[in-house]
């Protein structure tokens, strides 16, 4: 994430020893962590926080290289992994799977977690709601191994106009329907293929927005 | 092919029947299934047995229990007596706890849930892929992971004769959670009324922007 900010940011004195002190701690047995302290810190908790969820959605290819540095410098004192996870704690794993995640708790947790990524509800919309792409009722399923989806991610919200001036209480029957019927059909499907039903859900254009 | 026209599928309703509890995660009691496959990399990760619920919302509990946690079939125990009564016995059961139940409605908590089992179905057919209008994009030798295009099936054909005779039935190999059954269950269902059964013809077209077939005017028109 400090790759991120400096990307955007530029080599402010902060985000320079906040990539040196994840760096050190790093090559330090059980130390992890200091970057996020050092924003903290600097930033203030709240805007850290805001800016860290922005960061998660937005990081560019380039930095995503750099990232994988970092975590290989990590890998070497196992402390990969331990950073804060929006799905909770990996619970098993094998090589080249996806581990499964505990599934998240509150209903309303994507609400904050879009609000918290700068997702905010849109100005135009009378009734704007968080809408579970990746169905609420379904959370267990979907964070399970080989998927590790955790449905409260605010890449996998969106805003939609409630009843009566819009159309979600109208088409959230079908669209659950939906999944209910892809998840039947495909049990054990991969992280990848919701990803791709997703897609296809969403450019149905059968579950609008407005 | 006439066949395939006397076949239903059936599932839960409760997105259509909202007044109905629903299970959201189950908590194994038995031996875990878990596969995963060294050619696909798909994973199959299950109880094998018993398993207790966490139920949560609605104001009634149905006869048929939706379940997001896996696509479980779990059926009340009025529904499997009845079945057992009326001869339909291509199935077994194995019962299921109920661990917790997270709803507001004083109607739902102060009644005694019923007795549910997980149904795994005996009966067998096999689905015509190419028949039912799916291409198949992958399907792993191994595991039978199947990918298709469409990816969700709009109607099933089975292919001719090779259903085993039973009421209820599926094809264990390519779609072990579809489950399909001849015109007795909905006419079981239709005369006990029980609750939250979700009925289509087989052959489709599915329709999930409806309730599914309403089988009291269907038995009537029969």
């Amino acid at each position: 994430m400090d790759i991120y900010f400096i990307q955007t940011e530029g080599w402010t004195p902060n985000n320079t020893v906040a990539l040196c002190a994840d760096i050190a701690m790093a090559i330090v047995p059980i130390g992890t962590g200091a970057g996020p302290a050092i924003q903290v810190a600097s930033r203030g908790p709240k805007a850290a926080a805001a800016a860290y969820a922005h960061a998660a959605v937005h990081v560019p290819e380039w930095a995503r290289f750099g990232q994988t540095g970092v975590k290989l410098l990590q890998s070497v004192d196992g402390t990969v992994g331990n950073s804060p996870d929006l799905g909770g704690n990996a619970n098993s794993t094998g090589p080249g799977s996806i581990p499964g995640i505990t599934p998240p708790s509150q209903h309303s947790g994507l609400k904050s977690a879009m609000n918290a990524a700068g997702n905010n509800a849109p100005v135009n919309m009378l009734r704007p709601q968080a809408h579970h792409n990746l169905p609420w009722k379904f959370r267990d399923w979907f964070a399970g191994e080989g998927r590790g989806l955790n449905v409260n991610d605010p890449q996998f919200g969106r805003w939609v106009e409630g009843s009566p001036v819009g159309r979600h209480q109208n088409w959230t029957p079908e669209y659950n329907r939906r999944w209910s019927d892809f998840i039947r059909a495909n049990p054990n499907a991969t992280r990848q293929e919701v990803l791709d039903y997703l897609d296809e859900l969403l450019a149905s254009g059968e579950f609008p927005n407005q | 092919m006439k066949e395939n026209e006397l076949f239903f599928t059936f599932s839960d309703n409760t997105f259509y029947s909202k007044r109905f509890t629903w299970a959201t995660s189950i908590i194994p009691r038995s031996a875990m299934i878990h596969r995963k496959c060294s050619n696909c990399n798909a994973v199959e990760n299950y109880p094998s047995g018993e398993f207790d619920v966490v139920l949560e919302k609605g104001s009634e509990f149905p006869d048929v229990l939706g379940c997001g946690a896996y696509p479980f079939l779990i059926l009340s125990e009025r529904v499997i007596s009845t079945l057992v009564a009326e001869r339909i016995s291509a199935f077994h059961t194995i019962p299921i706890g109920i661990s917790d139940i997270r709803s507001k409605s004083n109607t739902l908590m102060e009644r005694i849930p019923p007795k549910y089992y997980r149904i795994e179905i005996d009966g067998s057919c096999q689905i015509d892929l190419k028949a039912s209008g799916l291409e198949v994009v992958r399907h792993c030798p191994e595991c039978h992971h199947l990918v298709t295009k469409p990816r969700v099936p709009n109607g099933l054909l089975i292919i001719s004769g090779s259903r085993d005779k039973s009421d209820i039935f599926r094809d264990s190999q390519l779609y072990p959670r579809i489950y399909f059954c001849n015109d007795r269950l909905p006419g079981i269902v239709n005369r006990y009324k029980f609750t939250n059964f979700r009925f289509e013809f087989m052959k489709g077209p599915w329709n999930s922007s409806s309730r599914g077939l309403d089988i009291t005017k269907l038995f009537n028109q029969v």
